[in-house]
């Protein structure tokens, strides 16, 4: 990952922030951050894009001869990445999902309750702590549908949360993919920290073209798009019998997610929902 | 009784592409907020809105937890939509690309009136033809 930015500062009015903010993400920023006291537009450029500074400047110094606010100032400073990367750190607490599941940071001394199954984890920047609703309700349904020695698949895996908390409900083997580098080695150092890698193998890979065989559970918390664009992929990998547990989606858009599932030939069989979110669980008869 | 606010934070993203790259990396983490829960709720809420930039104003409060509002796309992208092009000029001063009649001008300064500083409507008028000026597009009656 990129670790050097730098930090552009345009010190201006806010009448003049959509037209600043424009040419900011035009020359590489992806996005900007509005700030008050002075009000400002603040973007970040990747070290290597440092030469698109020059054309920023002179687009900025025009906004006048458009009837618009003048920028008053254009503050430039690198950044470091690592200090924003740790600073959530502190919120992430140990907690517990469905009847058995404990979730801890790994900087936690808890001790564990004798019936507690504990999964130690490092979130890193992947996503996956348990605080998400959607992985607690996958936690809970993890719970129930996993049985000792079954095969089990988890799409984009993240932290690798749920890949480990199937492998210590007793799944026999497990394949997690994610297609981001850095989410793959932040799941493969919780797989080894949870002392699970001799069942779950974390491969870096795109989705279902990753796997290979049936599975009789396959998990996929992701977004509702990516749930729909590949539901006529899943019959194929499922077992006879074996089930589907989908999350990542709001309830506004359950009813595309599950008319896909339909459409592919599956069952539904239960939904949650927590706050906004919803989870689901289809068969294949 | 109603949680506290602790901090509110004011962005510009991509809809649908945000990462946590910055800004949002160094804006939420700072406020300790989990960068990776936001990132993905702002996609999956705004999927459907993809190629435009869109304001979003996240409330943070004392206990970490926290809502957004996603608020009309940034003028730009409407001046674009209305224009009919894909990008600003790369010199709007010699370069038009672009243009728009004052009665869309008008529909954007309404679409865009509650996000903006402005007065009345034609203080909004303003703000949104001075910003398609500085894209190289024109007004035209």
């Amino acid at each position: 990952m990129d670790d050097r930015w730098i930090s552009v500062q345009a010190v201006a009015p806010p009448d003049a922030w959509d037209a600043v903010a424009t040419v900011l993400i035009e020359y590489g920023c992806t996005g900007v951050e509005l700030r008050e006291a002075p009000p400002r537009v603040v973007g970040y450029l990747p070290d290597e894009q440092a030469h698109q500074l020059e054309a920023i400047q002179e687009r900025l110094a025009l906004l006048p001869q458009f009837g618009l606010p003048a920028v008053l100032e254009l503050r430039v400073e690198p950044v470091q990445a690592h200090e924003w990367q740790r600073a959530w750190r502190r919120y992430f607490r140990s907690r517990r999902y469905g009847n058995c599941l404990r979730v801890q940071p790994s900087w936690s001394r808890r001790k564990p309750q004798p019936d507690e199954i504990v999964m130690v984890l490092d979130p890193g920047l992947a996503f996956g702590t348990g605080n998400h609703p959607t992985t607690a309700l996958c936690l809970s349904l993890l719970e129930k549908y996993v049985q000792p020695g079954l095969r089990v698949a988890d799409i984009g895996t993240g932290t690798g949360i749920l890949a480990i908390a199937a492998a210590k409900l007793g799944a026999g083997e497990v394949i997690a993919v994610d297609n981001d580098s850095l989410a793959v080695l932040v799941a493969r150092g919780n797989v080894e920290r949870n002392g699970v890698q001799d069942r779950v193998w974390v491969i870096e890979g795109d989705g279902w073209h990753a796997l290979h065989g049936v599975f009789d559970v396959i998990l996929c918390n992701i977004l509702s798009g990516f749930l729909v664009q590949t539901a006529p992929l899943v019959p194929r990998f499922l077992r006879e019998g074996g089930v589907y547990i989908v999350s990542g989606f709001i309830g506004r858009n359950a009813r595309e997610v599950f008319h896909a599932m339909e459409n592919a030939g599956l069952k539904r069989e239960e939904v949650h929902k927590r706050r906004s979110w919803v989870a689901a669980v289809f068969r294949k008869n | 009784m109603a949680k506290k606010v602790m901090t509110v934070i004011k962005l510009n993203l991509p809809a649908g592409a945000a990462t946590p790259a910055p800004p949002v990396g160094p804006a939420l983490g700072q406020a300790g907020v989990n960068i990776m829960e936001f990132v993905k709720r702002f996609n999956e809420q705004t999927a459907n809105q993809r190629g435009s930039t869109l304001p979003v104003e996240i409330t943070v409060y004392e206990d970490r937890s926290f809502t957004f509002v996603v608020k009309q796309p940034l003028a730009s992208d409407l001046i674009k939509q209305a224009a009919g092009i894909e990008s600003g000029s790369p010199n709007p001063l010699r370069q038009k690309v672009g243009k728009i009649t004052r009665e869309q001008l008008r529909q954007i300064a309404e679409r865009k009136m509650p996000d903006l500083n402005a007065n009345d409507i034609e203080a909004a008028m303003r703000i949104i033809a001075g910003t398609a000026r500085s894209m190289g597009v024109e007004i035209v009656d």
